[in-house]
């Protein structure tokens, strides 16, 4: 299959530069003077940047063990971040100049969630059959 | 609705939850909940659930959008 015109970085170099940003997020979220409305924006970029090297180095593939973990760490990080801007932000409120509402970033946050349950929930493939037989009938 | 048209339709609102620009999250990840909510109403199943066991499709059905789009934006940029 012919491959897209638009460059893509190599995958490992991708998941390093997701790893950088979203640890160097985590250090000012740790500051001694936050700033919010700055980090709201610089967290959903971050996550956006997350789900475009998921979806090409994961998704549909078979990423390296290091590729995985990495996966698995930043997830962990960014739901981490998410949990603490969320309830800053039912605290104080969401900055006007987000653009988004408080149930904007909440669901940004539950959709880092339901990635947990997708790629480390566990559940056994004989338990997902009864599951989708349960809910929508055989097929 | 036939099984595989309300697979299909959490599956989408679920792409788009995860897509969409971020003052329209809430809207989708709402409508995701609902066709969940309605799904699982007469079941033991939970949300949770039924997310995780529609975890692997909803995977492949996010490789096909994005293909999709990227096969379009590919289009785009060879237009002269």
């Amino acid at each position: 299959m012919k491959e897209s015109p638009v460059l893509q970085p190599p995958r490992s170099g991708r998941w390093e530069a997701v790893q950088l940003l979203t640890a160097k997020n985590a250090e000012d979220m740790a500051a001694r003077e936050l700033n919010l409305p700055f980090q709201l924006p610089v967290w959903v970029r971050d996550v956006q940047i997350f789900q475009d090297a998921e979806a090409e180095g994961i998704i549909g593939r078979e990423p390296s063990a290091p590729e995985r973990q990495a996966h698995k760490e930043i997830l962990a990080m960014l739901t981490a971040q998410g949990e603490f801007l969320v309830n800053r932000f039912r605290e104080q409120g969401v900055p006007e100049q987000a653009g988004m509402k408080l149930a904007d970033v909440e669901a940004i946050l539950e959709a880092l969630y339901d990635k947990q349950r997708v790629f480390f929930g566990g559940m056994s493939e004989q338990r997902r059959a009864q599951v989708l037989e349960e809910v929508f009938g055989a097929s | 609705m036939p099984r595989d048209e309300r697979i299909e339709a959490i599956l989408a609102a679920w792409y788009e939850m995860e897509e969409c620009s971020p003052p329209e999250k809430a809207k989708w990840r709402d409508q995701r909940n609902k066709l969940i909510e309605e799904a699982t109403a007469s079941t033991r199943s939970c949300r949770q659930e039924l997310l995780e066991a529609l975890g692997p499709r909803f995977l492949d059905y996010r490789v096909a959008r994005r293909k999709e789009h990227r096969a379009k934006m590919a289009q785009i940029l060879r237009q002269p």
